[in-house]
């Protein structure tokens, strides 16, 4: 498993929806506490994102994990997945 | 108070002005009426919905402190001179207005990009800029006049009232007792959010050509939006338990996890119309029959907790 740090990831999680909303100005506008909604992503853009996390980071969420709160944030998308794979290395 | 519905959020404010408690307003709320497009998209607005009925279940509950002021039957242009005459004859009063959210700049979401059409309050105007009252966004503050006349214009609905909180009274115990009752003895069926969901995501296995995996994404676009009338179960919990002193939490704590659910229901709906997760579909609706079978616990605990009520508040 790769080694990556919150600040990649925050970059990665910028990157990739800058390019889901076809906006590519967001890459420079938004950083790790901007609020995704108001960048743009809905629903849809979000599952997208979601997936393309999981490939990315090898995790996978579960069911529960599922809610917009837990993807307010390019932060918090980011503590998840360093969390998620925290525990994944201690297994 | 919660998120429930706009248009009783927005009643709620006259009730709120009157001191009256507008819980009893969500009596229903949970069921409230939605459409099924052409193309199966499930939508919380459409002309065939109208506020008609809550009307008349809030004159029963508060009496005539609501008088429409929206002509249907008119045109767009005509309506909009209706409402800013209503506003400058009555600038005391609040006026509950359908307006469109694309032009209204304090919801970022739908700001330029999403047209919705959705009720708030005007109560009154400062120089060119209203007042509005967004109860179901927890918004209020001061939207230019322009703004306001576009999401007006632009909206592909309509419908307005104008709110008289002087005249409302407070809701009478059996009056609430009754209004529950007949609510709670109608078994939405085949209208439930649940069956219409069930319905929504087997019809893409049994009518693919006409109901594409893809377009499943679309189908449950609003589904939050609809998720969130449930929040009424706990308004009506809470205005029963309140008058008996017993707490709400631990309904509270699993009213939210059912709204959750849904939530999590409609990403798993938008994962599983992607190409390749079609798989998926048996565990949607594996999903769905547990929101059903946690939506009747919650409505038998609301009963109970009914029940018991009834007999101190009611004789």
């Amino acid at each position: 498993m790769m080694n990556v740090n919150e600040q990649d990831i925050i970059q990665f999680v910028i990157d990739r929806v800058a390019d889901l909303t076809s906006r590519p100005e967001l890459a420079e506008e938004l950083n790790g506490d901007s609020p995704l909604e108001d960048a743009g992503v809905d629903s849809v853009l979000l599952v997208n994102l979601m997936m393309q996390i999981e490939q990315q980071y090898e995790i996978f969420y579960e069911d529960d994990e599922l809610l917009q709160e837990n993807f307010a944030t390019a932060r918090l998308i980011s503590q998840r997945i360093l969390a998620k794979r925290a525990v994944q290395t201690e297994v | 108070m919660k998120q429930a519905h706009c248009f009783l959020n927005g009643l709620g404010y006259g009730l709120e002005q009157a001191g009256w408690d507008e819980r009893p307003l969500y009596i229903g709320a949970w069921d409230a009426p939605f459409s099924v497009t052409e193309d199966g998209k499930l939508t919380y607005f459409s002309a065939d919905i109208t506020p008609s009925e809550y009307l008349r279940l809030f004159t029963r509950l508060y009496g005539e402190g609501a008088v429409e002021w929206y002509d249907y039957g008119a045109e767009k242009l005509v309506n909009l001179k209706k409402f800013l005459e209503v506003l400058r004859r009555y600038p005391e009063l609040p006026v509950l207005v359908q307006l469109d959210l694309f032009h209204m700049p304090y919801q970022k979401r739908t700001f330029q990009t999403m047209h919705q059409p959705h009720f708030v309050i005007v109560h009154g105007t400062r120089g060119d800029q209203f007042v509005v009252y967004d109860r179901y966004f927890e918004w209020e503050g001061l939207v230019a006049a322009s703004h306001v006349h576009d999401a007006f214009l632009s909206n592909e609905l309509g419908g307005g009232l104008l709110l008289h909180p002087e005249w409302l009274h407070a809701p009478d115990a059996h009056e609430v007792a009754r209004i529950f009752e007949d609510t709670i003895e109608t078994d939405p069926g085949e209208r439930s959010l649940t069956s219409t969901v069930r319905r929504r995501i087997m019809q893409t296995v049994e009518s693919p050509d006409m109901y594409p995996p893809g377009a499943l994404k679309d189908a449950v676009s609003q589904l939050g939006i609809l998720a969130k009338r449930k929040y009424s179960y706990g308004l009506l919990y809470q205005y029963f338990s309140e008058a008996l002193n017993q707490g709400t939490e631990l309904y509270q704590e699993q009213l939210e996890g059912f709204i959750r659910m849904w939530s999590t229901l409609a990403y798993l709906v938008i994962r599983t119309s992607m190409p390749g997760r079609t798989g998926e579909i048996g565990l949607l609706v594996d999903k769905v029959e547990q929101l059903h079978r946690t939506e009747q616990q919650l409505k038998e605990e609301l009963i109970d907790v009914y029940h018991r009520w009834k007999p101190r508040f009611t004789c």
